[in-house]
């Protein structure tokens, strides 16, 4: 496992939650912009965790931590807005990413 | 409804842009000028409609979905189109991604 291709994994998949988090709740030109600007550094991120890793385990950890990260983002949201948390959404999540991963190692 | 299929197309946007992609590394100076081009539009295109999408889904279930169609789409576009072998593993993988986007739909 080489550090450097861990370190911009992790960079992009922060950067893959800040889209997303864009895409739900920007809504001003400017947002919409600086949403833009997030996909590409995540973009270049995954890129730049080529150099270092293989792609099958650069996808993986990008897909993994990506959407860790997202739901852990919209844990933390409905925290604020005093929502409930739905378990199950989240083992079906899960269950989309065991899918995802395995469809990925199927095809390699 | 019609966040659902702002949704799909998002994804379906996502699996064109990978093919466009692939295209793009084997292709040389005009036509990957053009495949370029071509790219930013499926990816922006997938984009807005996963944003628009956005409005009715959580923000984790839409970028799940849209992440499983895109894997979907990929393994549909290389047993179409690449002749690749379609086998027990994928097809159990397959049903764990639309079973699951299925029950996310109604819970």
């Amino acid at each position: 496992m080489s550090n450097k291709g861990f370190f911009w994994v992790i960079v992009g998949a922060t950067f893959e939650a800040s889209w997303a988090y864009g895409l739900k709740y920007a809504n001003a030109p400017l947002e919409w912009i600086a949403t833009a600007i997030l996909v590409c550094c995540s973009f270049l991120s995954f890129m730049l965790s080529f150099k270092y890793l293989s792609v099958s385990v650069a996808y993986t950890m990008f897909i993994g931590f990506g959407t860790i990260f997202i739901v852990g983002a919209e844990i933390i949201t409905n925290y604020f807005n005093n929502d409930s948390i739905s378990f199950l959404r989240i083992l079906f999540i899960l269950l989309i990413i065991i899918g995802v991963l395995g469809l990925k190692r199927s095809q390699a | 409804m019609i966040y659902s299929i702002a949704l799909f197309g998002a994804g379906v946007c996502e699996v064109l842009g990978v093919i466009v992609l692939n295209q793009m590394s084997r292709s040389k100076s005009i036509a990957k000028l053009l495949n370029f081009i071509l790219l930013i539009a499926t990816f922006g295109c997938s984009l807005s409609l996963l944003g628009y999408a956005m409005n009715e889904f959580a923000m984790s279930v839409a970028y799940a979905v849209w992440t499983g169609i895109g894997a979907v789409g990929a393994v549909a576009v290389g047993v179409v189109f690449n002749g690749e072998k379609f086998n027990i593993p994928k097809a159990v993988y397959l049903f764990l991604i639309i079973f699951s986007v299925i029950m996310l739909k109604l819970i």
